[in-house]
């Protein structure tokens, strides 16, 4: 089923032109694993990249090299092979469930992660790697017909459903849809009833419970 | 992209080793060649100047989603593409064009982009809106 909520094309312009953090990035590839309208805005807007960069009259960087010598080039290379790609510890079922620029950004497989209890029916796991990248990524586990307490993001987030579905302000959300959710704007996901939710969040600015015992709670722990 | 003549002159090396080295799983029906060299060109860049890398879509991923083919079949041939979106980007209004190539060549944000051209986000929003939306028509105009 495609996805009904999407990035915005300024947050895939954002992505296409390299000025997204990883862990932002690795929210709008999984995204686009999911999403074949978005891949095609993103195929667009690399074309439109590509098209600068081969207009002299653009004035673009001098890192490329002429189109033209590339035919050739092309006609002759192909010998040396890329190196492999890392090899995957998780189970096959996760695999399928999250997408791979999710699963890469932890070395930790599936089944060794360690899921933290912030609230009764709700759990999450920091993935790890992200030191200095600028922005917190974490997948959070509700059950069905759970909700996480009403909170305010001081940055951007984005949250890519992957199992179950949530709804909140902006409507109802499903496996592969995004909730872009503006700084400073305060909502409260509710989760559906009829399956537990599994969600991937990603914020550049901390994320403040509205109300004083979610606070408490949130600095217990330590979500 | 953002950086000086030097290390421009070292990714260009690099972006050249890594069209070499990839040059056979390059599929002209695809993409245009200056597509697929801007891609690689900004994860050298990338790579070099964040000190990360940019994440790739892997279609061999067992969550990915395929496109139905009627998707595939709607899209124009992919040099006759980057040709029109060349003539397209040639008439544009020129605030619109130098949005889109602070956007592109020094991978900034929105914001970074306003502040360097010392215009209202709201502007560098519309600009940009506004040359993605002409371009993009282009670029789905029928055969």
């Amino acid at each position: 089923m495609t996805p009904n909520h999407h990035p915005g094309e300024e947050v895939l312009l954002a992505h296409v032109s390299g000025a997204l953090v990883l862990p932002m990035q690795a929210a709008i590839a999984a995204h686009l694993t999911l999403c074949p309208v978005c891949r095609a805005t993103a195929a667009d807007l690399e074309a439109i990249g590509g098209a600068l960069f081969d207009d002299p009259a653009a004035g673009g960087p001098a890192v490329m090299p002429l189109t033209g010598e590339i035919d050739s080039l092309i006609a002759r290379a192909g010998a040396v092979a890329e190196p492999p790609a890392p090899e995957d510890r998780d189970d096959p079922a996760w695999q399928r469930l999250v997408p791979a620029p999710i699963r890469h950004l932890s070395s930790t497989p599936s089944t060794e992660m360690q899921w933290r209890r912030f609230l009764p029916g709700v759990t999450y796991v920091d993935l790890a790697d992200l030191a200095g990248q600028g922005a917190k990524a974490r997948l959070v586990r509700t059950v069905a017909g759970g909700a996480l307490p009403p909170h305010v993001h001081h940055g951007l987030e984005l949250t890519l459903v992957l199992a179950g579905g949530l709804s909140d302000q902006h409507g109802h959300f499903r496996r592969g849809d995004m909730l872009v959710v503006e700084p400073e704007v305060s909502h409260r996901p509710v989760m559906d009833d009829d399956e537990d939710c599994l969600c991937f969040g990603v914020t550049d600015g901390a994320v403040v419970m509205t109300r004083m015992v979610d606070r408490i709670r949130q600095a217990i722990s330590k979500y | 992209m953002g950086m000086d003549a030097t290390a421009a002159e070292e990714v260009s090396q690099e972006v050249l080793m890594t069209v070499w080295r990839r040059a056979a799983t390059y599929d002209p029906a695809q993409a245009a060649a200056s597509t697929w060299i801007y891609t690689i060109a900004r994860n050298r860049v990338i790579d070099r100047w964040r000190r990360q890398r940019h994440i790739e879509v892997d279609p061999a991923d067992p969550a990915f989603l395929p496109a139905t083919t009627d998707d595939a079949d709607d899209r124009i041939d992919a040099n006759r593409r980057a040709e029109r979106l060349r003539a397209a980007l040639g008439e544009l209004p020129s605030e619109q064009a130098e949005v889109l190539r602070v956007s592109y060549f020094e991978g900034k944000s929105q914001t970074a982009v306003a502040d360097q051209l010392d215009v209202p986000l709201g502007t560098v929003k519309s600009r940009t809106r506004l040359a993605l939306a002409r371009l993009r028509t282009v670029l789905q105009e029928a055969t």
